[in-house]
């Protein structure tokens, strides 16, 4: 297959089915995502914005369709090699996978040393990764001793940690009140300033993908209904 | 941007991993070592045992002989001539000839109230005799048919009840042995399974996030493969050092009961060194192999979930 130069992410007719009922999730949904895009997906609850995530990420197989990362391809793959597919994607998940029993500083370590990672990289790394989404100086709090908002922040920054070519974002602002959803875009965009990361973020509010997004994809019912670049606009069907 | 550095290995990594889950493993890593330690005691000594019983029977052996007697019409210089012709045939081990002076004062030992009735009897009327002894006691019948072709025996006694007697108690400690060894291999290797089963279920929210953030099968599952033979490498030292000890212990006690019960003074047991090597290797082999299977159980859960 052939994309342009500057493409890091391909989708090209993805379907996907899941449960054992086999219902269809997402249907024939084709895009490509050029390096340093902010990408919001758009759509209500149920759309198929996480599956879309999920299926990017590898932990979904689509039934059909192909996803192209690094010009590399792994639905084709019987057994995917996940962790070569994985080491440049950071995920971001909506209930934030932290470990309980870590400080903040054990778990935004624990990609960089998957990565293997120099001990001093490990730690420096994620110091920065920390600084750079505002949670450095509760370095040894454990989660428990945070709120949701910055339990979201620290799950970010163990995402970027490693400095990953493409940022997945589920919901990265569900649940949160205004104040602590406004931290956490302008640590999205604190990302994307530092690392110039390329960002597929996935929210059902609208407000916040019109007024942060490069370039907004609509979702609803599985199907792309809509997908529009330029900041400042919320698209139509 | 500042480029990252990689590291060349992540043994130490794994090593540490591998140490730390061992030791915070409390009472199920306690119940691993001991249950693998038990096992190889129980194979050095059911071993031992086996060893020491053929080691017996191998003594039993080396006194079973068959008693030939001349018949009259043997001359001094024809007996040696048997004597060497004896030896050729295969299986035997050696030949001892009893003359009749000999044989006489062995069946006044061995009817010692009888003595006088012996003494009073006017002449001697044991034939000069031989005893032949085989290598393997399967091969008396064999030996004794060889001895019956020479045409120089009036008679052959050939002790097969008391050999037979004898190989099958040796057959019967060898299958118990073998179903004892068998048995407590398989209890090991559930106990082990179980165990790391267990360990990677309480690591089970961390493995799976693991795997969510790009580790490897390798990173996440090659600690418990050192944790399997951490508890291979622990459970059969404590055995091997327990089972040293009972041996030693039990050594003098069985040779005395040896002794008592047919009269040898020394049964060897043997080298148990290479006893001991052996149980170690298995119990090491066996725990990789309990490991290995606990992890597959996992790495399939995992690939269907698709993580």
């Amino acid at each position: 297959m052939e994309v342009a130069s500057d493409v890091i992410l391909s989708l090209r007719d993805i379907t996907v089915h899941l449960g054992y009922s086999k219902r269809r999730v997402l249907a024939n949904i084709s895009f490509d995502v050029c390096q340093g895009e902010r990408v919001y997906i758009l759509g209500p609850t149920g759309a198929g914005k996480t599956t879309l995530l999920y299926t990017i990420y590898g932990m979904w197989k689509p039934t059909s369709g192909s996803v192209w990362f690094n010009n590399m391809e792994i639905t084709s793959h019987s057994r995917p090699p996940l962790e070569k597919w994985r080491r440049d994607i950071g995920f971001a998940f909506q209930d934030y996978k932290l470990l309980m029993d870590r400080t903040v500083i054990e778990n935004v370590t624990i990609p960089l040393v998957l990565r293997g990672f120099t001990r001093e990289d490990v730690l420096s790394f994620a110091y920065k990764a920390l600084e750079v989404v505002g949670m450095k100086n509760r370095d040894k709090d454990f989660p428990s001793m945070l709120s949701g908002g910055e339990q979201q922040l620290v799950s970010l920054a163990r995402a970027i940690a490693f400095r990953p070519k493409l940022l997945l974002a589920d919901e990265p602002t569900a649940g949160l009140d205004n104040v602590t959803s406004e931290k956490v875009l302008k640590a999205l965009e604190h990302i994307r300033d530092e690392y110039n990361i390329t960002m597929l973020i996935a929210t059902h509010n609208v407000d916040i993908a019109a007024r942060r997004a490069t370039r907004i994809i609509r979702i609803e019912g599985g199907k792309l209904r809509v997908d529009a670049y330029g900041k400042g606009k919320i698209p139509q069907d | 941007m500042v480029k990252a550095r990689y590291r060349k290995t992540n043994l130490d990594r794994y090593f540490s991993r591998a140490f730390s889950i061992f030791w915070g493993g409390g009472i199920a890593t306690l119940s691993a070592v001991l249950s693998v330690a038990f096992a190889v005691f129980v194979w050095i000594t059911v071993s031992y045992l086996l060893i020491f019983t053929q080691n017996f029977a191998g003594a039993v052996y080396g006194n079973i002989g068959i008693v030939a007697f001349f018949n009259d019409s043997i001359t001094d210089a024809g007996v040696s001539d048997v004597i060497a012709d004896v030896k050729k045939i295969p299986g035997v081990n050696s030949v001892k000839y009893v003359p009749p002076e000999d044989a006489l004062k062995n069946l006044e030992k061995s009817l010692a109230d009888y003595s006088a009735l012996i003494e009073s009897l006017p002449y001697n009327p044991i034939p000069p005799s031989i005893e032949v002894y085989v290598e393997n006691p399967e091969d008396l019948e064999k030996v004794a048919a060889a001895l019956e072709k020479m045409g120089v025996f009036d008679d052959i006694l050939v002790p097969t009840d008391f050999a037979n007697k004898i190989m099958r108690i040796v057959s019967v400690s060898r299958t118990v042995v073998m179903s004892v060894m068998v048995l407590f291999l398989f209890i090991t290797f559930v106990m082990i399974f179980l165990t790391i089963s267990s360990a990677i279920l309480s690591h089970h929210e961390e493995i799976v996030l693991y795997r969510l953030l790009g580790g490897s099968y390798v990173f996440i599952y090659f600690p418990f493969v050192l944790l399997g033979l951490l508890y291979g490498i622990a459970g059969a030292i404590i055995g091997t050092l327990g089972a040293a000890f009972a041996i030693r212990a039990l050594t003098p006690g069985i040779q005395a009961l040896g002794k008592a019960i047919i009269g040898i003074d020394h049964i060897a047991v043997g080298n148990m060194i290479p006893v001991y090597m052996v149980s170690i290797v298995v119990g090491l082999i066996l725990a990789l192999i309990a490991a290995m299977f606990a992890i597959r159980r996992f790495l399939v859960e995992m690939e269907v979930k698709g993580l």
